[in-house]
């Protein structure tokens, strides 16, 4: 049954995960603060490495994190999980299944595992598109069946929070699609949909709300018009036939202009019509002009790649105290 | 946790390898039964014939030389005794008898454990195979992880699997046992004598600590599958112990030590104690260096302490990794 507005699904607080390599210790996840509102679809972004599934895995309790809290609906995880796990379906990273069983078989043992009727087997192959293919063995799927398996998994316990993680790795665009919408379909069920990807255009699709991480740390997180809002103002793109004139006609306007290839950039500008006016009052006349749109992809790379600057500069120092 | 023992019982079952192992301990099965059949088996006519010739000849022999063989056997320990008083040269001799010709009949008595002692090493390595198998390959395939979405509760989880591989294989063996008994008994009908004078209380009690030996095996084999997260390196770990410690190493600087190896322990638990030979060797006053082959004990109690302890610390190891192990 889904949750009350006010509730969070996930709730993460200074959650540190480092690994021992042969190389030394690798911090995963940075003192991560996360929060996940009950309801609808929330993108969890971050390069690869960023910290992502290390992070989803401490939340379902398969790794131990080193310290900080994490909750899900209110109650605290790993050591409350028992009581919560089955409004939590997750599907971590690729599906794991046994490759000999049917994939019918392999939903038959979870089912009876939980409790839950063999009704609801044929109920979720069915809803997942896989009712014909029930009785073929696990390996012998494509990677989208592999993947449909999996969500029919997770519907075995009428989840209220459904955890995917890179749902959409290796599927082709029709399964990306099918992915895409079943998301969006149970997050307007009021399910609560985490889903973490780093392929931003799937994610600014279905997502209400985001968060990005980088190198294990929380960079943004709210609405995603708020977080576009927030890390861009959009700007448009003219063409001239003297670029090097309107630059100087531009900034001394006070806008900032640049080339960007045969066109010249103008950022932070969101009314073309400004731009035209100026130019065409020292006689540049415009012959094309293209509204730039902020997109999620822009913001994550520019956060992301602010980070890396960052993470870079927070080495060296400590390199140089050593 | 009734339910998980269910679901993994069925998961046990449903496995490929299972029924592969379960085939070939028909196969060994049979290959023990084939081998219990041709040791019982009487003499040939011909055999039986060349067997009688050879006695008459013997006591023939025996009529014509026997006394003058005691007298030379006598004079030459006597005159060997001069030097070493302790000497015995075996000169009681006796006349031939046909009990020491031909082949003795087959009796169940001696033959029934002799063939659960054979079949209890055949199940204990099968089980301790599926046992293994069963939980590395969970690791493996990555399904460890998707069946802890679905229950968290890690210990459960591992007890669940441990339990149901100790149960799981107990089906099989039983079935092995019984047609390990038939066979025998249809053998020793045949053949020689069925004649149980201290009753079938013995064997049956046997056959059930191969019963439980089995069980063990598939819990610990299920236990070090946790451990070793892959069926390769849990056999692989079996195997190198087998053939080093108990194959090579027992016959050279381990031969002290069997009473804490392995085998010596699990055929003290099956048989009810058994013996072991140890090369005692020393200088005599003379200054030759000397062997002899001294024979110990290896006590019922002590096999089933080995094993008890054995088993429980290898379930407790895995216990505590499985629980506190990252899970991938």
């Amino acid at each position: 049954m889904p949750s009350t507005a006010t509730e969070l699904a996930v709730s993460t607080r200074g959650l540190r995960k480092t690994y021992r390599t042969r190389r030394g210790r690798q911090v995963a996840v940075a003192g991560l603060d996360l929060d996940v509102p009950v309801g609808g679809v929330h993108g969890f972004l971050g390069p690869n490495g960023s910290g992502k599934t290390t992070s989803i895995r401490m939340l379902l309790g398969l790794i131990r994190a080193d310290a900080g809290t994490m909750r899900l609906f209110d109650r605290e995880v790993p050591e409350h999980l028992p009581e919560v796990v089955g409004r939590v379906g997750a599907i971590v990273e690729s599906p794991k299944f046994f490759p000999a069983f049917t994939g019918r078989k392999n939903l038959s043992l979870l089912a009876e595992a939980i409790g839950a009727p063999s009704t609801k087997v044929d109920e979720v192959l069915d809803e997942s598109g896989l009712g014909h293919r029930g009785k073929d063995r696990y390996k012998g799927y494509s990677l989208g069946m592999k993947q449909r398996l999996a969500i029919a998994a997770t519907l075995l316990k009428s989840p209220d929070l459904l955890i995917f993680d890179e749902p959409t790795n290796g599927l082709d665009p029709a399964g990306i699609r099918e992915i895409r919408n079943t998301m969006r379909s149970l997050g307007s069920q009021g399910r609560t949909v985490l889903v973490s990807s780093h392929i931003l255009g799937e994610v600014e699709q279905v997502a209400d709300t985001v968060s990005i991480i980088g190198h294990g740390r929380l960079l943004a997180s709210g609405r995603v018009s708020d977080v576009i809002g927030a890390g861009s103002a959009g700007g448009v793109r003219v063409g001239v036939s003297d670029p090097r004139a309107a630059i100087q006609v531009l900034t001394a306007a006070g806008l900032s202009a640049r080339p960007d290839g045969r066109l010249i950039a103008v950022d932070g500008v969101t009314d073309g019509a400004e731009v035209t006016r100026r130019l065409a009052h020292h006689d540049l006349w415009v012959n094309e002009l293209v509204p730039v749109r902020a997109d999620l992809e822009s913001v994550f790379l520019q956060l992301t790649a602010d980070d890396t600057l960052e993470a870079d500069a927070r080495a060296q120092v400590e390199e140089v105290a050593r | 946790m009734i339910r998980l023992v269910r679901v993994e019982l069925q998961r046990l079952f449903s496995r490929r390898l299972t029924l592969f192992t379960s085939l070939g301990l028909l196969v060994i099965t049979a290959v023990v039964i084939f081998g219990t059949a041709h040791d019982a088996k009487p003499l040939s006519g011909q055999e039986l014939t060349m067997a009688q010739q050879s006695f008459e000849q013997a006591q023939k022999d025996w009529k014509l030389h026997g006394a003058e063989m005691v007298k030379e056997c006598r004079k030459a320990e006597a005159t060997e005794r001069e030097t070493d008083p302790t000497v015995n040269f075996g000169c009681d001799m006796q006349a031939p008898t046909w009990a020491n010709w031909g082949k003795p009949a087959v009796e169940l008595q001696r033959a029934l454990p002799d063939t659960l002692q054979i079949g209890s090493y055949a199940l204990a390595f099968v089980a301790f195979l599926l046992g293994a198998g069963f939980l590395a390959a969970e690791f493996s395939t990555g399904s460890m992880g998707n069946w802890l979405t679905f229950e968290p509760r890690r210990l459960r989880v591992y007890g669940s699997k441990l339990l149901a591989a100790g149960l799981g294989v107990l089906a099989p063996a039983v079935v092995v046992l019984a047609l390990l008994v038939g066979s025998v008994w249809i053998i020793c009908d045949a053949w020689g004598s069925t004649a149980m004078p201290k009753g079938w209380g013995p064997p049956l009690l046997m056959a059930l600590r191969v019963l439980a030996l089995t069980a063990v095996a598939a819990v610990a084999g299920a236990a070090l599958g946790s451990l070793v997260r892959h069926t390769a390196a849990a056999i692989g770990l079996a195997m190198a112990y087998l053939v080093l410690v108990e194959g090579m190493f027992v016959n050279s600087f381990l031969q002290p030590q069997q009473p804490w190896l392995l085998l010596k322990n699990v055929e003290a638990w099956v048989a009810k104690g058994t013996t072991f030979f140890l090369d005692e060797c020393r200088v005599d006053q003379a200054g030759n260096y000397m062997c002899a082959g001294v024979e110990r004990n290896v006590s019922f109690g002590h096999g089933t302490a080995y094993l008890a302890v054995a088993c429980g610390l290898i379930v407790l190891l895995g216990a505590i990794l499985f629980r506190r192990r990252d899970v991938a």
